[in-house]
């Protein structure tokens, strides 16, 4: 097939145009028309446009910055601070309406995430902290003198009838242990007192 | 068609001329990827919204780039519904939606270049659709296929020749 017996073809092919779209097709695709979304976009362009000048509120292509190009000035800008403040403000409640999309899972993702910090705050807040609470004020302290003693405070006997009528004898004795650990160097001297009672249950014959 | 600030967004009039110049060479592309119409007519408005709305500046997205939405769509599309797209095939096969507009004359010459366009290779087709329909350059069926504009200008070229012997009785 040479190039003209191709275009004599492609010319016969195109006599057959693409059917015309449905009309419920062609309704979906009226409505479906493209929102003004690019807010990200346009929000950024305002900033700049607006910084550039307070006259316009109206998005304007930056021109170049030549020689004679109107350079941002400190009055301008200031002038321009509350325009820009309010079009940032419309882009973002725009942002926020349109980008439904985005905000279906990122609000709840930020809900989640706020709920986590909390948990975590509380649980692990220090003076709640069982674990960290040291039962002996320690603070580094290195004992250089520890005494464990024991001292006997009393004994004495008592005679008791088993059901069957049988006496036994009981032997009582009264200890107090003790047990002392002292740090010089911190002046810290912890001293601990534990009183006990020792019964053993004598046979007469035995004694 | 978009003329003004280059940042401004689509108007209706530009909207509905693009539709009306694009959308019927788009639906007959989507009718060529999927087995389904009411699939490729899914596909045609997901690809033309999808294309618009990614033009950050407001100019009129291209055209390579909206059929290169519509079959990435399909492939998509025939990967999760593979079983379905399968048992459709018979069935919308017979009943499918004619792919070209016809009057009464050219009903049944528009039907025979309708069977021959689907006893294409794919590959083929989707070339020939792209560059006799839908108005591309090789360049820009490379860029929607994804392949070399000289890979797409050979397989236009195989083709065309495999259609013109499938059509010698319809053109004759």
């Amino acid at each position: 097939m040479n190039e003209q017996e191709q275009d004599r073809y492609e010319a016969e092919l195109r006599r057959a145009p693409p059917a015309r779209l449905p009309e419920p097709l062609m309704a979906r695709l009226r409505a479906a028309k493209p929102a003004p979304e690019q807010a990200r976009t346009i929000f950024v362009r305002n900033l700049f446009c607006v910084a550039q000048t307070s006259k316009s509120a109206v998005p304007r292509v930056s021109r170049p910055a030549g020689r004679h190009g109107a350079a941002p000035t400190w009055k301008s800008a200031i002038t321009a601070a509350p325009i820009a403040f309010g079009a940032a403000l419309r882009s973002i409640c725009s942002l926020a309406l349109t980008r439904w999309h985005l905000w279906r899972w990122l609000a709840p993702a930020v809900v989640v995430g706020v709920a986590g910090w909390l948990v975590a705050q509380v649980n692990f807040k220090p003076g709640n902290s069982a674990e960290k609470k040291p039962s002996v004020p320690v603070f580094g302290m290195k004992a250089d003198d520890v005494h464990v003693d024991e001292e006997l405070v009393s004994s004495y006997d008592v005679v008791a009838k088993l059901p069957g009528g049988e006496p036994v004898r009981f032997r009582c004795r009264q200890w107090r242990d003790q047990w002392s650990v002292t740090d010089t160097n911190r002046g810290v001297e912890i001293v601990q007192n534990n009183p006990r009672v020792e019964v053993v249950p004598v046979r007469f014959e035995t004694y | 068609m978009n003329s003004g600030s280059k940042y401004e967004l689509p108007t209706d009039p530009d909207w509905e001329q693009w539709l009306a110049q694009h959308a019927p060479a788009l639906l007959l592309f989507a009718r060529q990827q999927t087995f389904c119409e009411a699939d490729a007519q899914d596909l045609v408005q997901e690809a033309v919204v999808e294309s618009w709305r990614r033009q950050t500046q407001g100019a009129t997205p291209s055209l390579g780039w909206v059929y290169a939405t519509i079959r990435h769509r399909a492939i998509d599309l025939a990967r999760r519904e593979d079983r379905r797209a399968q048992r459709e095939t018979a069935a919308h096969l017979e009943s499918a939606p004619c792919w070209f507009d016809s009057g009464v004359d050219e009903r049944e010459r528009n039907l025979l270049l309708q069977k021959a366009m689907s006893l294409l290779p794919e590959i083929h087709r989707d070339v020939v659709t792209l560059k006799v329909w839908g108005g591309l350059t090789f360049r820009e069926i490379a860029e929607a296929l994804e392949i070399p504009a000289n890979t797409a200008a050979s397989r236009y070229r195989y083709g065309l020749m495999e259609l013109r012997k499938l059509t010698k009785e319809v053109f004759a």
